[in-house]
């Protein structure tokens, strides 16, 4: 079975900034001025990196945020994905501050997520000396394994990067045993229906941890009825409309395939038309009408009104 | 008016930083999660069932157990796009079957 971690991760910062450092860097969190927003450089960073130091072993984000007595200072934010550590990582904290200091003339303030499993590994310093001469750099740094003894104030908790933080943890603690993987994602997604968050965010949620939290194919199935059912239970069909989008998109690619043997390529004049119909139904009889032989005008016909 | 993001950073790291900047964006493919992947596989189904039904009438059908077995989402789009030229039922089975003895 294989997890995939670091990607979820970056779209979780993308999306959940500020809800992330308040969740793990609470005293940086507060002396943030979100008033004023913050921005994320994510073209700035790319120009500091070299090609052969990318990867899916580490996430880095780096944003513009302003502090309370008005100084705009960068925030990079590092996240260490792999499961195994990585003895360059404290290097690395260093050069990358070091690389956007000297690039953009900016202060920059390095964060760390170890989200490893071994306990002692607890690196928050690089340090350097030749010769007499010092360098280096002290950074924050949260071990997402010190969360497993709070797993029940981050299920109790309104904020959303708390969620991410559990599908993880629950993602360490299920590998190689896909029916408990099972049940906690399932659990973890009922949850969400259960915390008060706005429908945006339960799809967001729900993406990222399935995202997180990848199942084999038959528990992937039981998992989705699961989803079914709570939502049912709920009220909250959620998932099901992006569901529903899907389902259109593949009848869709049916319906364009058909309009090609009807009418060549001329017929997909009428795509940009049928994209827009989000009556499921109503797909199904464009379907249905291309199977006999008909018009262009006849097929328009099924959504809009004869022209006069 | 900002600058472009390109403009100005070629002096010091080279173009070659830049192009990974581009290949990063371009690599971007947004992740899809099993339900939809599972919905969309749906979809394409009934537009495989019509589209047999278009070209051999109900007796196109009897492949649609087949192809409800398919779960890769590529193999289902092949089937449309062999669906939209002319094929025998025999020469599109061989999309997911090997040739029968």
């Amino acid at each position: 079975m294989t997890a995939d971690y670091d990607s979820p991760w970056k779209e979780g910062l993308d999306i959940y900034f500020e809800p992330f450092l308040a969740l793990l860097f609470p005293e940086a969190h507060a002396g943030i001025d979100w008033s004023r927003g913050f921005e994320s450089l994510d073209k700035e960073f790319q120009q500091v990196v070299r090609e052969a130091e990318l990867g899916r072993r580490f996430v880095d984000k780096l944003f513009k945020v302003w502090v309370r007595d008005g100084s705009e200072y960068w925030i990079l934010i590092h996240i260490e994905v792999q499961t195994t550590h990585d003895g360059k990582f404290p290097e690395r904290m260093y050069v990358y501050n070091y690389r956007i200091f000297d690039r953009y003339n900016k202060p920059v303030a390095s964060f760390a997520v170890l989200a490893d499993d071994d306990p002692n590994w607890r690196p928050s310093e690089f340090r350097q000396s030749v010769l007499g001469c010092e360098t280096g750099i002290r950074f924050p740094m949260v071990k997402l394994l010190d969360f497993a003894a709070h797993e029940a104030e981050l299920t109790a908790s309104s904020n959303p990067f708390a969620t991410l933080v559990l599908a993880h943890l629950q993602a360490l603690r299920t590998r190689g045993d896909p029916a408990a993987r099972q049940a906690s994602k399932t659990g973890l997604v009922r949850s969400l229906f259960e915390r008060g968050f706005s429908a945006k965010d339960v799809r967001e949620l729900f993406r990222l941890i399935d995202w997180i939290m990848v199942l084999p194919s038959g528990l992937e199935k039981v998992f989705q009825q699961d989803v079914a059912k709570i939502q049912e239970e709920k009220h909250m069909p959620y998932v099901t409309s992006i569901e529903r989008v899907a389902e259109r998109r593949g009848m869709c690619a049916g319906i364009a395939s058909l309009l090609k043997v009807h009418f060549g390529e001329q017929g997909l004049v009428l795509m940009p038309e049928i994209e827009e119909i989000h009556d499921g139904e109503k797909l199904r009889e464009i379907l249905k009408a291309l199977e006999t032989k008909v018009t262009l005008d006849e097929v328009r016909r099924i959504w809009a009104p004869p022209s006069a | 008016m900002a600058a472009k993001p390109h403009a100005g950073h070629a002096f010091e790291h080279g173009a070659f930083l830049l192009d990974v900047a581009k290949i990063q964006e371009e690599k971007h493919m947004p992740y899809v999660t099993s339900i939809e992947r599972v919905a969309e596989r749906r979809g394409m189904r009934a537009g495989i069932a019509s589209l047999l039904r278009k070209s051999f009438g109900e007796v196109g059908l009897v492949l649609m157990p087949e192809i409800e077995e398919i779960h890769d989402g590529e193999k289902l789009r092949e089937i449309l796009k062999a669906l939209e030229t002319t094929v025998t039922l025999d020469e599109l089975r061989r999309l997911w079957a090997p040739p029968s003895a």
